[in-house]
């Protein structure tokens, strides 16, 4: 039996106990914190709103009482801007904004980028971004960009460095970054990007990984714009599948066929996804042109592909009633096999 | 040899082996608290809304089936579904799985929605019960009612999963709530992994106390059941303590059916819900797991918890008696059904290190523990060396029993905020720290049951009486 003496058991007793208080005392204090912090900040909000108002729209000029006085009037007032920059595109407010977060905000925010915590470093690259104070900052952020980051904080100074850098300076820095983001978070930078970035993503395009080449020809389709047609259209000779598909995809979205014979390869293409996409392109095609295609994909293997070529056509009803046995049978195998692709 | 030698022996056998176990538990729980504090003080004061104002433009999220199994859910599915309506994210449909329901629970959905019967849908990949009917909201065209033929929970699921047409679903109960971002946020390690995940788990809290209307939570505080509120500290500890960790190193095995999200093409890959078993959330998460391994992928589960589910908990000893039976059977089945991974080298760190502790910690766990209970009792009237002994026992089972939930009341400070009143965490704190002298003592009891149960080959669930949780049903 293992020899306990009671002395040391109430010492491990009494541990325990003040442990215990210790973290008693810790989450009433700290709760009884946030409730203050919260009420504050909305006892701020609930009395200063028209003030604001007043002053981001230019009706009066700012007053010494907007001058934040503490940390809860600051995070009262960040809550405020950041309800007019999400709902409001009106560049006057917006310039006050960042007029007056680069003379009463900046310095806190600079103070936080040098924070030991990763969660206040990010919350300060947030609000930088949001109140566009890069310039006011520049230093500070050069310095930053040469500590050791987390991921999320990675990404989001990509985000600013997307705002203040040149195109290829963008391209060059995220190629040599040994961080691989999601094909989501790619997706973000390219599609607030200029088109200057973009210009160099595309001439660069063969060194960017898989999820950044994708993500770029998705946003190209979200943009919609014409310019970068003949690139993708460059794509559709490329060996690799995702890509074709990708840049079919995106090329629908555009919404524009310049050359008909350029796509007619997909028609008879061994990929039922290929097939669809073009389907789905030559709605944008006039009928008489693409009339005798879309009535070879409606005769498809793929339930897909078929519906999507006849809804192309515009005669759905008459054709899925002679087709609906076929339909009923495949189209939960297709369904459920369609892919990340057309999503 | 003495009769008295031959105890001694014996005594100190059990003592020791007793002892082994506390050290195993009590040195995975130190582990798993450390793990947990560290990842949500990181993330604490995040300001968690920029990234859902990210998500929630469809460009950048993937749509989402959400499936509801519901039978006899009269009570509460209205503001399920509500809330479920509710949910701010991009692009959802919504469909209510009726299992057989011989309540109103089909009238009410058709009335409050609108539904209108629509042609049902062909069978899918997935063997079901038949599929009676199926309906579709007028005024939600995304909500969709399946009415089916009795076969239970996971089949109930497997038929949702035939109809959904989006590449995830997400699996929600008929008498939960979600919170209103609670979608974003759980889409997210999905969104950013370039589909490395194949499934995540949200946070489950205990609805009762609070106040519902119209499917959301709009004021949030303590039951005044004091049964209700262990479990809510108890859920703090599950949650933020036990699956924070595991995931980490995506040795989950249970995330909760409550609120979960999975890719549809690997369920179907994985044969979907199992029907013939009680836990089929947790076994569906062992067999993806498995098969992930078995495919040579690098696949995970992820636990996120920042989202919430508001569910409904037992409010007696019978109803909660019960539950945590029908959860150990559960356990105990799935784990058996898979124990070829038990120290499978296959299967790395799930063979090698979570299915030892899912065994150990959490399956085996009640016999040892209840050994223990008795073993002190017994020790303390010995008196002489057996009383200091007996004593260090007490000690660890405090510490292991109390302490750890009281320290997981931290963790909920850190995370979610669920409990703002002080007078209200404070509640949780001090009940959490008796935790071992009555509450742990009756769950072991019925998690003991569900052992012998299993060994038994019982399977019947045992019924829950749903309240519902908006203002009428909700009881403080």
């Amino acid at each position: 039996m293992i020899r306990v003496s009671i002395s040391i058991l109430a010492v491990g007793i009494i541990c325990l106990l003040f442990l215990l208080l210790c973290l008693a005392i810790y989450l009433v204090v700290q709760r009884q914190a946030e409730t203050k912090r919260h009420k504050a900040i909305n006892d701020y909000i609930l009395t200063e709103e028209k003030h604001w108002y007043a002053y981001l729209t230019g009706e009066v000029e700012l007053s010494k009482k907007l001058i934040p006085k503490s940390a809860y009037e600051r995070e009262a007032i960040e809550e405020i801007f950041l309800v007019y920059m999400k709902n409001l595109s009106n560049s006057f407010i917006k310039e006050r904004i960042t007029s007056y977060a680069g003379k009463y905000l900046a310095s806190y925010y600079k103070q936080q980028l040098k924070s030991f915590r990763s969660s206040m470093r990010l919350n300060a690259l947030y609000r930088i971004l949001e109140f566009d104070l890069m310039n006011e900052l520049s230093e500070q952020l050069k310095q930053f960009k040469n500590r050791r980051l987390t991921r999320e904080e990675q990404f989001q100074f990509l985000k600013i460095e997307l705002q203040i850098t040149s195109g290829h300076r963008f391209i060059e820095n995220m190629l040599s970054m040994e961080t691989v983001f999601s094909e989501h978070e790619y997706r973000q930078l390219f599609l607030n990007a200029d088109s200057d970035v973009l210009e160099n993503a595309m001439e660069q395009f063969e060194s960017l990984s898989s999820l950044c080449k994708w993500a770029l020809i998705d946003a190209m389709g979200f943009n919609r714009e014409i310019v970068v047609l003949s690139f993708l259209e460059s794509l559709l000779d490329h060996r690799e599948a995702e890509l074709r598909i990708k840049a079919l995809k995106a090329i629908y979205r555009i919404g524009v066929v310049l050359e008909l014979e350029r796509y007619l390869v997909f028609v008879t293409s061994t990929m039922w996804e290929e097939r669809l996409m073009i389907a789905k392109i030559m709605e944008n095609v006039p009928l008489e042109d693409s009339i005798l295609h879309l009535q070879k994909l409606a005769q498809d293997e793929s339930w897909w592909v078929r519906s999507q070529a006849i809804a192309s056509i515009g005669e759905q009803k008459e054709y899925m009633e002679n087709d609906n046995n076929k339909a009923v049978q495949d189209s939960w195998a297709a369904e459920n096999k369609m892919g990340e692709a057309l999503f | 040899m003495s009769m008295d030698l031959i105890i001694k022996i014996i005594v100190m056998f059990l003592g020791g082996l007793i002892l082994l176990y506390m050290a195993i538990v009590i040195s995975s729980y130190s582990s798993m608290l450390l793990l947990s504090v560290r990842h949500l003080r990181r993330n604490y004061k995040i300001d968690k809304r920029e990234l859902d104002e990210t998500y929630i433009d469809s460009f950048y999220s993937k749509p989402v089936s959400i499936i509801i199994p519901v039978h006899n859910e009269e009570a509460g599915v209205i503001d399920s579904i509500s809330s479920i309506l509710n949910l701010r994210y991009p692009q959802t449909e919504a469909i209510i799985v009726n299992d057989g329901s011989t309540d109103e629970t089909e009238a009410s959905i058709i009335s409050a929605f609108r539904m209108v019967r629509v042609t049902t849908k062909a069978a899918g990949r997935l063997k079901t019960k038949a599929i009676i009917s199926q309906y579709r909201s007028e005024i939600h065209p995304n909500l969709w009612l399946l009415t089916k033929e009795q076969g239970g929970k996971a089949d109930a699921l497997n038929a949702g999963i035939n109809i959904a047409k989006y590449p995830y679903f997400c699996s929600v109960d008929g008498d939960s709530i979600l919170a209103e971002n609670s979608l974003l946020r759980i889409m997210r390690p999905i969104m950013m992994s370039n589909g490395d995940v194949i499934g995540a788990g949200g946070n489950v809290r205990i609805a009762n106390g609070q106040h519902i209307e119209m499917g959301s939570v709009s004021q949030e505080g303590l039951s005044k059941n004091t049964l209700v509120t262990m479990q809510a500290a108890e859920y703090v500890r599950a949650f933020l303590m036990g699956r924070t960790a595991l995931g980490l190193f995506n040795m989950n095995l249970i995330i909760s059916g409550a609120f979960s999200i999975f890719s549809k093409e690997w369920v179907v890959e994985a044969g979907g819900y199992a029907t013939n078993t009680i836990g089929e959330d947790m076994e569906l998460v062992v067999r993806l797991q498995l098969l992930a391994r078995r495919k040579k992928m690098k696949k995970r589960i992820a636990f996120v918890s920042d989202p919430i589910c508001w569910t409904e908990a037992p409010e007696s000893v019978g109803v909660l008696h019960k539950q945590r039976r029908r959860w150990h059977q559960g356990l105990i089945e799935s784990l058996w059904k898979n124990r070829k991974a038990l120290f499978n080298p296959k299967y790395g760190s799930l063979g090698l290190v979570a299915f030892p502790y899912y065994w150990i910690v959490e399956c085996l766990g009640p016999i040892i523990e209840l050994a223990g209970y008795i073993y002190v009792v017994i020790l303390y009237f010995q008196g002489g060396l057996y009383y200091e002994f007996s004593l260090l026992l007490m000690l660890l089972f405090i510490l292991y029993g109390s302490l750890f939930t009281a320290a997981s009341v931290l963790l909920e400070a850190w995370s979610m905020n669920s409990y703002p009143k002080t007078k209200d965490i404070a509640k949780l704190f001090f009940l959490s720290l008796t935790e071992v002298f009555w509450y742990r003592p009756m769950t072991l009891l019925w998690r003991f049951e569900g052992l012998i149960r299993f060994a038994m080959g019982k399977k019947d669930w045992g019924k829950m009486k749903r309240v519902g949780l908006s203002r009428k049903g909700a009881q403080r």
